[in-house]
């Protein structure tokens, strides 16, 4: 961000400004490096991002500003300008190890032998000693061949010869070296063959170079090196491509996901191609034999046989015997009676991903499926349909008990689980189908069998991120189980008959399932008191769903379900041609009407939300004018939801799910509190009393305040229990056992989500429009600036609609501001405040010298020269001012000049023209450091730099801003809806923020005398390098000033 | 070379008391005419202007300018060592780095002499112009000192009306509102009992209760104030030296609306 360690030269102007002093400014602020200040930051506060970190953060930025009278004007990012976008790739590039290309090295090799030359002629006009020995060059040769030096050389002439880097070579009067001696690669030698692979590298197209072929093995080991380096490099996976790039190349995040894994398998096999030609090999390179993971007592084997690789189990002995078979790239290549052992390159395979595997949904959350499509074959809707309750509930009531013996026994011993299960399996064909999803979700691992046989049911409702979750989650199972293979044994025989019974119904009902499952419960939570919210809000349905689908992206970002998949599942929806209201009106029914009756299986023991959302549910009911057909109603409250939480998709069925999720996963964790389980049930049963005399009330009326605050009570005590619950869940069962699926959703989730978050490092604009939501509701004006907001802020500053700049980003100098405020959010009493004016005076910096400034060290327009830094900058900038020899600045030169003045010198070093010999020390030392180093050409401080800096796109458009009064009600609601704040923690921040605001300005002295600034250059306490190069630049300012 | 007498420590004393709590340093610009300070706390609302003539002092010199950078809260430490009736001295070389304070006991033949370090201040000055003035109050700093105090307990802002022939300081707070009317009085036998009141246009400006009780810190240097009101303008609050005077300038708080 902004000019590399520029703070550090201007930290010492900075004047302590309190708080308090900026009442009643307008200040800019640059609000985009918040976002992303968030973003990067507020993760790593709880180890997990929350989605809405970033709508927190501007909340509690924003009330402090308004607590201190400050009028702020928000400014945005419109976009990055051409050169940011160049400066930011190439860096990355750099960072990414591309080489530079093979003119760039003959231009260096040139240069450097110039300046050698130039260097011997100065020193040879100082010194007339140039004799060189053939050892001494040896000794500078190291870089190509590191070959044990002579040390003879080191003995004779220790000190004749230093070398300033690795191109600076000795100048030689005769050079012999013994043919035979094959350490020696003499310079040219050495440069060719370099200069020849890559060349070589270059004119192939990688891509068409097969490792494997015998032609490749009968190259030379060094090219064949060279390659696979290059090959695995490229095989990195983004390749360099930002995450939008990629979005673009793979639309579909499927294709990404196998991209991806193609590119890791590819990189592991150049990985080991790599090892063979280095020789970091074992001796025998056809046997390997090397732990790659594994349990204590389990080891996997990577063997070579005739087909590739294997992989194989060790401990049982039948590594050799039954291994799993890879093919040329590694893949694996699956038999029928392999055991479920993944192989971490299996992950490619994704078509044969056994999603159902992982899915702890239970019995009873099948239990939806009829709901979704009543008119299914007999049986199974006997079985399945809600309608038939006695079935149900009893079904429901067997789940419970066995998930009671799981719960109890699965800290014992996970056999005695699949036992169990086992033993269930046998009883009917129904029961054996979810029992075996039970003992998977425990075990979560399945024959290869398994997954074909039920890809075939799932193909259409597979998503990359599942698949993802799925093999992380299988890995980190893997260790948990030691009794797999038993299971594995029994399992593929049911699996495969109960996938072919109910082919179209299971593959309907896991697409939900999965949907449901992909959610971390946590994010349920969220979702669920937006429904909350959205409740509350009838009276804006339009409002808030437009609110909704803002925060909708931001969902998705959260937890990528593409929304290919929702699609897909709408289209499945479609085909069944099932009238979606009716399944969702009915499991309403179950919720909210029969509660009584549905207690065991409806009622959410654990889930605060839920069991606020039954009494809203009814409020919204109450709140209705028309409450003929509460029904009608709920189907509109899920048209509500459902664009909130996937993008255009009207798929109502996720809601559901995600409802029926919650509901539904309750049970699990029934044992643990019961006494929550009757508060909840309680509340239902209360609230269905309300409705009646509510009819009457107009759409736009939310909660009289008694009620409100009863509610928000409760939420509040609920969020408490939640806490509190789920600390105890945690402190149970801890995260080791496999059992409580609760906990270790959530820490896989989390690390998911890390990750998700990581990648994200982009702000998005649903973020964007989240903030800007509600600057709306604090009644403070926002503008999106055209390109750049720290620019814009200048030129607010400018404009004078603005007394200063709120920026952590020194490029906002760079641009033009002239007033910038740092550090306003630490923890500070004072704000750090910095003028350009006082900058000038005290440093003699001006706007042009900072730009040349970046130009040397490196911004966001520029890459800067490698090894110069801020002090360095600084000296180069006084040395070549050309104000130093009293001339002013030529009109139509760039900047002050300093930098031209600096090219030309260091051009003439460059082009072997030897220097006056009463070079200033800082000139000398220049040459020193950066002598093989630094190449510059005419382009040197390249004018599109101060151009984007001198000119950027802005908006100049000088209407007066205007500032609201924070609406209260709004913000309540809508960081209930975001960050699902009740209204007690809302107001404890903004009730004393607003009515301070109302509250008379104390104004300050500043607004009623003008300010003498100081004209005497202060004292700052800085290094000793840096000071005489602020004096000097300082005294040529002065210097410029009088003449 | 600065040398400066003070007839009694205690007038030095009492004005570093009064300014040491809104201001942690400050410079003192020190010229052949006096000493002179300007001042603003660092929430940039009240600023203090102090001069001390030259006749103040019993013996007063200063052949160049020096700018003194004291911290007061150094000073009033030191300067609390001496008996309120001594003799003060301080003096100072030019481009000098600390301030020499000299006591000497009237009665007893003592001489304490202390060093304070001087301190570099880069504080840039507003510039106080003269200033139109719509209305005058000039009433017992004791007086202002009670009203300032009594209306604090009520709320952190404190409003002043002043009308033809009264002045009115309201408070308006959560637990109540206060009013305090005084008007003009001649006392002839005691006329620093006097309170006048002198009018161009009708005043209504509030201002904030903490910085009047940082002002009214300054009472016990005399025994009138006179406050000098302007519409829309900071309030000045002055207390007269024996020569010289101790300003405070405090702006006002508006109404968002302003």
């Amino acid at each position: 961000m902004g000019v590399h360690q520029l703070w550090n030269v201007l930290g010492p102007t900075a004047r302590p400004v309190r708080l308090e002093a900026l009442s009643r400014k307008k200040l800019a602020v640059d609000a985009s490096i918040w976002i992303y200040q968030f973003l990067k930051a507020v993760r790593d506060k709880e180890g997990r991002a929350f989605a809405s970190s970033h709508i927190v953060g501007f909340f509690k930025r924003i009330c402090k500003l308004l607590f201190f009278g400050i009028e702020p004007v928000f400014v945005f990012d419109g976009g990055a300008p051409i050169l940011k976008r160049k400066t930011i790739a190439k860096r990355r590039e750099r960072r990414e190890g591309k080489r530079e290309t093979v003119e760039q090295a003959a231009k260096r090799l040139l240069a450097t032998q110039l300046q050698n030359k130039a260097d011997s002629l100065t020193s040879k006009r100082k010194t007339k000693k140039d004799d060189t020995p053939f050892e001494s060059y040896l000794e500078d040769n190291d870089y190509l061949n590191p070959a044990p030096k002579p040390s003879k050389a080191k003995s004779e002439e220790p000190k004749s010869f230093r070398k300033e880097d690795e191109y600076h070579l000795q100048q030689l009067d005769a050079f012999e070296y013994s043919a035979e001696d094959k350490r020696m690669m003499i310079n040219f030698n050495a440069h060719q063959q370099a200069a020849d692979i890559e060349e070589l590298i270059d004119s192939i197209d990688l891509d068409s170079i097969d490792p494997s072929s015998e032609e490749f093995l009968a190259l030379p080991l060094a090219v064949q090196y060279i390659i696979l380096s290059h090959l695995r490099l490229r095989s990195r996976l983004r390749m360099g491509y930002t995450k939008n790039q990629l979005n673009t190349l793979f639309p579909n995040g499927m294709d990404f996901s196998k991209f991806q894994i193609q590119q890791v398998q590819k990189r592991n096999y150049f990985t080991q191609k790599l090892m063979n030609v280095s020789g970091m090999d074992a001796t025998n390179p056809e046997q390997i034999t090397r732990r790659i993971a594994g349990d204590v007592d389990k080891s996997y084997s990577l063997q070579k046989n005739d087909q590739g690789w294997t992989l194989a189990l060790a401990k049982d002995g039948s590594s050799a015997s039954n291994p799993i078979q890879l093919d040329d790239y590694g893949n694996v290549i699956k038999t029928e009676q392999t055991t479920a052992i993944k192989h971490e390159e299996e992950e490619d395979e994704d078509e044969e991903f056994p999603e159902e595997g992982w899915d702890e949904v239970p019995l009873d959350k099948v239990n939806n499926l009829p709901l979704l499509k009543p008119q299914e074959d007999l049986p199974r809707k006997s079985f399945m349909d809600p309608s038939i309750h006695g079935g149900q509930s009893a079904f429901t009531h067997e789940e419970l008990y066995t998930r009671d013996v799981e719960q109890q026994s699965k800290t014992e011993s996970l056999e005695s689980d699949d036992e169990e299960y086992n033993q269930a399996l046998v009883q009917s064909l129904y029961e054996m189908a979810k029992k075996n999803k039970q003992t998977k979700v425990k075990e979560t691992s399945v024959t290869s069998q398994d997954d074909l046989d039920l890809r075939k049911a799932v193909e259409e409702s597979k998503d990359d991120y599942f698949a993802l979750r799925n093999k992380e989650r299988e890995l980190m199972f893997k260790k948990n189980s030691t009794d797999e293979n038993m299971i594995l044994i029994d399992k593929p025989v049911s699996e495969t008959e109960v996938a072919e019974k109910n082919l179209p119904e299971i593959k309907f009902g896991k697409s939900f399932l999965f949907k449901g499952n992909n959610k971390p419960s946590e994010q349920v939570e969220v979702l669920q008191k937006d429904i909350i919210a959205e409740k509350n809000n009838s009276k804006e349905e339009m409002l808030e769903e437009e609110r909704k689908e803002e925060r909708e992206s931001e969902f998705v970002v959260a937890s990528p379900i593409s929304s290919d998949d929702d699609i897909d599942l709408d289209q499945e929806v479609k085909q069944k041609a099932q009238p979606l209201p009716s399944w969702f009106d009915n499991k309403v029914d179950q919720v909210s009407n029969q509660v009584p009756f549905n207690e065991d299986r409806v009622v959410d023991p654990n889930d605060d939300e839920k069991a606020g959302l039954i009494p809203f549910r009814e409020i919204e009911n109450m709140e209705s004018e028309d409450n003929s057909s509460p029904e009608a109603k709920e189907a509109e409250v899920v048209d509500l939801e459902s664009p909130a939480q996937y993008d255009d998709e009207p798929v109502k069925e996720n809601i559901s799910i995600e409802e029926g999720n919650a509901v539904e996963n309750k049970p699990n964790n029934l044992p643990a509190s019961p006494n929550e389980k009757d508060e909840v049930i309680d509340q239902p049963i209360e609230n269905n009393l309300k409705p009646a005399n509510a009819d009457n009330k107009l759409l736009d009326y939310y909660f009289s305040e008694s009620e409100e605050e009863r509610l928000a009570d409760q939420m509040m005590e609920e969020e408490d229990q939640h806490e509190q619950f789920a600390s105890d869940l945690q402190k149970q069962y801890g995260y080791t056992t496999s059992n409580t699926t609760v906990p270790i959703y959530d820490s896989k989730m989390k690390e998911q989500h890390k990750k998700d978050q990581r990648d994200s490092d982009e702000v998005t604009q649903g973020m964007i429009d989240d903030i800007q939501d509600m600057l709306t509701r604090f009644g403070i004006p926002y503008i999106t600036a055209p390109m750049e907001a720290e620019a814009q802020c200048a030129e607010l500053l400018k404009l004078k609609l603005v007394d200063g700049i709120i920026t952590d980003d020194s490029d906002c100098f760079l641009f033009g501001g002239e007033r910038i405020y740092k550090n306003m959010f630490n923890e500070k009493q004072y704000v750090e405040c910095y003028f350009l004016e006082e900058i000038q005076r005290d440093l003699g910096l001006t706007r042009n010298k900072m730009i040349e400034i970046a130009l040397l060290v490196g911004s966001d327009y520029t890459e800067g020269i490698k090894g110069i830094g801020i002090v360095t900058a600084m000296e180069i900038l006084s040395e070549f001012d050309p104000q130093k020899e009293g001339n002013s600045t030529p009109k139509n030169m760039l900047g002050s000049g300093s930098l031209i003045n600096f090219r030309n010198w260091w051009m003439d070093y460059q082009n072997g023209v030897p220097a006056p010999s009463n070079e200033s020390e800082i000139r000398t030392k220049l040459k020193r450091k950066f002598k093989g180093k630094l190449f510059l050409d005419f382009g040197f401080p390249d004018p599109q730099v101060f151009e984007g800096y001198l000119r950027p796109e802005v908006d100049s458009d000088d209407t007066k801003f205007q500032w609201g009064t924070p609406d209260l009600d709004q913000l309540r609601r809508f960081l209930m809806a975001t960050v699902g704040w009740d209204q007690k923690k809302v107001d404890e921040v903004l009730v004393p923020v607003i009515r301070d605001m109302n509250k008379k300005k104390q104004t300050t002295l500043g607004e009623f005398f003008p300010t003498e600034m100081l004209q005497k250059r202060r004292n700052l306490t800085m290094g000793k390098r840096l000071k005489s190069a602020t004096d000097k630049l300082t005294k040529n300012s002065k210097k410029q000033r009088k003449g | 070379m600065l040398e400066g007498k003070f007839e009694e420590a205690s007038l030095l004393k009492k004005i570093v008391e009064a300014m040491k709590d809104c201001v942690s340093s400050c410079n003192f610009n020190c010229t052949e005419n006096g000493i002179s300070v300007q001042a603003v706390d660092n929430s940039r609302v009240l600023l203090i202007s102090l001069l001390i003539e030259k006749d103040t002092f019993e013996e007063y010199r200063c052949d160049r300018n020096i700018t003194l950078g004291v911290g007061l809260g150094s000073l009033s430490k030191i300067i609390g060592n001496g008996a309120n009736s001594d003799y003060l001295t301080i003096s100072a070389d030019d481009d000098a780095d600390k301030l020499n304070i000299i006591f000497e006991d009237k009665v007893k033949d003592k001489i304490s002499e202390y060093n304070l370090k001087l301190l570099d201040i880069d504080a840039d000055l507003l510039d106080v112009g003269p200033m139109d003035t719509d209305a005058t109050i000039t009433l017992p700093s004791a007086d202002f000192a009670k009203i300032c105090k009594d209306m604090k307990v009520l709320s952190e802002s404190l409003q002043i009306i002043v009308t033809k022939d009264s002045a009115l300081f309201q408070s308006v707070g959560d637990i109540g509102t206060g009013n305090i009317v005084i008007r003009p009085k001649t006392d002839i036998d005691h006329p620093e009992e006097s309170v006048t009141i002198s009018l161009d246009k009708p005043i209504d400006l509030s201002f904030g209760s903490k910085y009047l009780s940082d002002i009214i810190k300054a009472t016990s240097l005399s025994q009138k104030v006179t406050i000098k009101l302007t519409d829309q303008s900071p309030g000045v609050f002055e207390y007269k030296l024996p020569s010289g005077y101790l300003r405070f300038y405090l702006a006002p708080k508006f109404d968002e609306s302003n």
